[in-house]
């Protein structure tokens, strides 16, 4: 009595349960960190929107699909698709030598299209953390809190190291150290960047 | 224990009730994440399936796109049924995500007294409604106004949810009044016609449906929006119909779950022999009601 109780309960509450919250949007990002006059300067990004995506932004932007974007059309896709997400932190978090570093600013935006139809966003965030002999460490989490936006897995071999020989960079991956907004949050693992003068 | 079972019961369903569809981050004016208690509580409950969902939804959308890309030149029958096949699959799973009007046929099922086939009913009612406006809109964008889709879509959506929140609204208002008032009840309605006690009506259903689907699916927007953009207007219709068929199993399962449930507590809670409780029914059809009402409420008021 008491089980079936519990049992019709439960059925009750499955039924009107939205069973996931689906990405809609699919990027696969790139990474270049980028070393300068002893300084690691901050990092660029690259991320390649799936089919679907790229396709509704490209007949909004470029609707005779010429392939080539103008900087007049990268600024209204600036404007009309890319500005509003720094409500959402351009889906990054840094840490800084433990220290978060949520205010960053975002540079050099661009737009381009790859095999005439994806569509390429690049940007650059300055972080500017001197290279010093005692080695520092960076931390960079891409995520989406919302999970409309899922992005591609995270492995090293696809972060590009830009420096001099004056630097050593070593790169890992690990549990991110992003607080899940609720438990079972999906959370993707973060990137750490340890870096030092070469001695 | 019942009182625990209860209490499950009162906060899954709440939270279920608050749970939408998220607004495009990158197209969306002035959309943020969402916060808060409620939300948490739903995103935490689905979590698990979302997490394990993703790598397959993406599957779905990467060889939908590939496939409908490949019919560009030649249509093959082959290629135009993998196309239906992975579309119907496609709405089923679509629909078993946030929205889509399962909240709505819930607490209606809850609040009425629904025979286990008005789910069927009403689930392919609201999937078509939900492809049409889909379509519709997509089609006006592209032919009449000429307008960006990418912000145009989202413009639509927040005047057509004004509107079919509103309504919903009224709709469990009424339903809310009538249950309090008891108006419904068999014994008071005793002189009716056999075959119609005090249960649901086709017309009951469709009004129910209209705002229930009202709400463009985006899934069926992305696709339409696709197929368009490689000039395939025929392909994107037969997507879409897929997607409806796809998705009105799910939102008929959904139903048939609430009606099956709501028949089995109030025996649960009866005293023996299969006799349904009274009182039981009543609490869970005056709930069901207010769950319409406050759910049509909160998004008519968030949508403001």
């Amino acid at each position: 009595m008491r089980r079936r109780v519990l049992i019709f309960s439960m059925l009750f509450a499955l039924c009107s349960i939205p069973l996931f919250a689906h990405p809609h949007v699919f990027i696969a990002n790139r990474m270049t960190l980028v070393f300068d006059k002893g300084v690691f300067q901050g990092i660029s990004f690259q991320w390649t929107f799936d089919d679907m995506f790229s396709s509704m932004i490209l007949s909004d932007y470029d609707p005779k699909r010429t392939g080539q974007l103008d900087t007049a059309q990268i600024k209204s896709i600036k404007e009309g698709a890319f500005d509003n997400i720094s409500s959402y932190h351009y889906f990054v978090a840094f840490w800084i030598n433990k220290k978060a570093y949520p205010h960053f600013q975002v540079t050099q935006f661009s737009a381009a299209v790859a095999d005439g139809k994806s569509l390429i966003y690049s940007f650059f965030v300055p972080l500017k953390v001197p290279v010093q002999t005692t080695e520092q460490t960076v931390l960079a989490t891409i995520y989406d809190d919302s999970y409309y936006v899922a992005f591609d897995l995270l492995h090293t071999d696809e972060v590009t190291v830009q420096s001099g020989d004056d630097v050593s960079c070593v790169l890992s991956v690990q549990k991110t150290q992003v607080k899940p907004q609720w438990p079972g949050q999906y959370m993707p693992d973060q990137l750490v960047i340890k870096f030092k003068e070469k001695s | 224990m019942r009182r625990a079972a209860l209490a499950v019961l009162l906060i899954l369903l709440s939270s279920a009730c608050f749970a939408q569809e998220n607004p495009n981050p990158f197209t969306a004016k002035g959309a943020k994440p969402q916060t808060g208690i409620l939300h948490s509580m739903t995103s935490s409950v689905t979590a698990f399936v979302a997490n394990a969902m993703a790598p397959l939804q993406r599957t779905m959308n990467e060889s939908l796109a590939a496939i409908t890309r490949s019919l560009q030149g030649s249509r093959s029958l082959g290629g135009l049924l993998f196309v239906m096949l992975i579309s119907l699959a496609y709405g089923m799973f679509h629909a078993a995500g946030p929205g889509h009007g399962k909240t709505i046929v819930s607490s209606f099922f809850l609040a009425n007294d629904a025979k286990l086939r008005h789910s069927v009913v009403i689930g392919y009612l609201i999937a078509v409604v939900h492809a049409l406006a889909a379509l519709a809109v997509v089609l006006i964008l592209y032919y009449v106004i000429r307008g960006l889709f990418s912000t145009g879509i989202e413009q639509a959506n927040h005047y057509i949810q004004l509107i079919t929140f509103g309504v919903i609204a009224i709709i469990g208002a009424v339903i809310l009044v009538g249950r309090i008032r008891g108006t419904h009840h068999r014994h008071l309605h005793h002189h009716h016609d056999e075959n119609q006690p005090d249960g649901v009506s086709f017309r009951n259903l469709v009004a129910i449906a209209i705002p229930a689907g009202a709400i463009p699916c985006p899934g069926a927007v992305a696709i339409i929006l696709f197929a368009l953009s490689l000039n395939m207007l025929g392909v994107s219709i037969l997507s879409v119909v897929s997607i409806s068929v796809g998705m009105g199993l799910t939102i008929s399962l959904t139903g048939a779950i609430v009606i099956l449930a709501k028949k089995g507590a109030m025996k649960a809670f009866g005293h023996g022999h299969g006799q349904e409780n009274p009182i039981a029914r009543r609490v869970i059809e005056i709930g069901g009601a207010a769950l319409l009402f406050l759910f049509g409420l909160v998004f008519f008021l968030a949508q403001l």
